[in-house]
């Protein structure tokens, strides 16, 4: 899957540090030391953004570990081996044709 | 220090081109040459090494020197030194003696490789650099690992297709035992090679415990049992090695497994995972062959991937009895994923729209029914698969292997998705996509 400059940028304006790869046929953007909402622990934490159709949700995000502190009523129902590494995920559905920045965005709003 | 045990694995389709390659006539020299790059793991003080790519020497790098099998300007080892540091991978440089037999290194290779991965060392240091000379049947290869200036022996070396080719150090020469004398068609290594193998079963219910069983009976040494669950009640229609008294006692199922191993085959060196096969995954990784008897498509497309990025070949099964125009039809699936072959993404056995009904569903699965006579079915046919991946006893061409039971007609025939498989390649796990996943910076 390939991403246009522009969305690269703005999702950099969050994250710093951004890299892909590929694995079963879906993309994943690894993002080292995404910052939290406020009230979440860890503050920083990497986090793997699959921007595709995967398992009925339009886009999933995954974290190195599972953040406490910020909202208890999460659905954590994804424990996985992504790019042989462990990785948790919420159930968060997001919409459909949002740019990465925006998905991102939308993600981490489930823990506001 | 204790020297660690090296373990490479290459997949079929790799290493094919990689011979092919170096066996294309020279103008000038003799040999051809060429570079791997690999990444590694240490799990248990062993050293895992994957190969995931070969690249050859540029033309414009051959020196014709006839004195010399090969000889290369050093303009080839700073591409390697390049390559390696763009990826941070390990190398072997890579020769073929075009015989059959243990290739040996010439008195030209002795004086001259260490210098080469000395340089490649000096580039990355922290993966192991080595060489690797090919016979038409045999592999030797050396490699020094981060922090020792030695070369060391690999302990195995296995090509991942179908069937597998492995090598190991120390070869003991054929065992002889009565226990085996029936399965002697298997090749006379067969039993040698079921003393060395790992073989790991993921799932010991209904289809999990089966496989156990049969593995034991054949003489795999080396099992490694993954689940987490207990015996319940309702296991007992269909749990091999399962007591009631297991019921009471709220036995684990490894822990039913391995008893019924040990009673079978005492030598059997039986390591059980309590638990998600996610949780011990390093261990997982160290296998050579998985039979995955896993409940749903998710669970199946995370191991498929696992056992993909560390090339090992993963056998799936499955049942399912469900209602259709108002009678029970019972269903079953055996599928063989190889690294290098179509995967189950590729079979259309696993599809988005499988994975998306099925994630609609969660918490609201119901009872799934299960029985013990299709999943004996299931787990010899896949048994079978796991010795003809072994020992290659069949000897036919290596061909995709997605069988489909009807549990209504007692039948196992090819399902005819193959018919329609459009690559003879795996486009969802390429070649370079195994070990240390490669991140591309964006």
């Amino acid at each position: 899957m390939a991403f246009s400059e522009q969305e690269i940028q703005e999702l950099k304006e969050i994250v710093p540090s951004l890299s892909a790869a590929d694995e079963g046929g879906y993309t994943y953007i690894l993002m080292e030391n995404l910052k939290l909402p406020a009230n979440c622990k860890p503050a920083l934490v990497d986090a793997l953004l699959c921007p595709m159709l995967k398992e009925g949700y339009q886009s999933r995000l995954y974290f190195s570990e599972k953040p406490v502190g910020c909202n208890t009523t999460l659905n954590w129902n994804a424990n996985v081996r992504i790019l042989g590494r462990t990785w948790y995920g919420i159930s968060w559905q997001t919409p459909a044709g949002l740019k990465l920045k925006e998905m991102l965005l939308v993600h981490l709003k489930a823990f506001s | 220090m204790k020297t660690p045990k090296l373990h490479v694995k290459i997949s079929s389709a790799l290493y094919e081109r990689m011979l092919s390659d170096l066996k294309r006539p020279h103008e000038f020299a003799s040999e051809r040459a060429g570079f791997i790059y690999t990444t590694h793991k240490t799990i248990n003080g062993d050293i895992y090494v994957w190969i995931n790519s070969y690249h050859p020497l540029n033309e414009a790098h051959y020196i014709d020197d006839p004195s010399v099998g090969v000889r290369f300007s050093g303009a080839a080892i700073r591409d390697a030194m390049e390559h390696v540091l763009r990826g941070q991978f390990g190398s072997l440089y890579v020769h073929l003696h075009d015989h059959k037999g243990m290739p040996l290194p010439s008195s030209t290779d002795i004086k001259s490789i260490p210098g080469v991965v000395q340089s490649l060392v000096n580039a990355t240091p922290k993966e192991t650099h080595g060489f690797l000379i090919l016979s038409k049947n045999a592999f030797y290869l050396k490699m020094r690992v981060p922090g020792s200036k030695n070369f060391i022996e690999t302990s195995s070396i296995s090509v991942v297709g179908k069937p597998m080719l492995f090598q190991y150090a120390q070869r003991k020469g054929k065992i002889i035992n009565d226990r085996y004398s029936r399965q002697s068609f298997l090749g006379p290594d067969s039993e040698y090679l079921f003393s060395k193998v790992r073989v790991g079963v993921v799932g010991l219910g209904g289809g999990g415990s089966h496989v156990s069983q049969q593995l034991a009976h054949i003489g795999i040494l080396n099992p490694l049992i993954f689940d987490g669950d207990r015996v319940e009640l309702s296991n007992l229609n269909r749990l091999i090695g399962a007591w009631f008294t297991d019921v009471v006692r709220k036995t684990s199922k490894t822990r039913v497994a391995r008893r019924l191993i040990k009673k079978l085959l005492p030598k059997a060196n039986v390591l059980c995972f309590d638990g998600r096969w996610q949780d011990y995954a390093e261990a997982l990784q160290t296998c050579d062959i998985i039979i995955g008897c896993v409940d749903d498509f998710a669970s199946r497309a995370e191991l498929e991937a696992e056992c993909r990025r560390y090339l090992i070949p993963y056998i799936d099964i499955g049942m399912d009895v469900h209602r259709a125009h108002q009678h029970t039809a019972m269903s079953g699936q055996i599928i063989t994923s190889v690294p290098g072959m179509p995967c189950m993404r590729c079979m259309q056995y696993i599809t988005e729209e499988k994975l998306a009904t099925e994630a609609a569903k969660y918490g609201d699965v119901g009872i799934r029914p299960q029985v013990v006579w299709p999943n004996g079915v299931l787990a010899s046919t896949a048994v079978g698969m796991v010795m003809e991946l072994i020992t290659g006893w069949t000897m036919q061409a290596a061909e995709n292997i997605y069988l489909a039971y009807d549990g209504n007609k007692g039948t196992v025939t090819t399902h005819h998705r193959l018919n329609y498989l459009k690559v003879n390649c795996c486009p969802h796990y390429p070649d370079d996509q195994t070990g240390r996943p490669g991140y591309k910076t964006l």
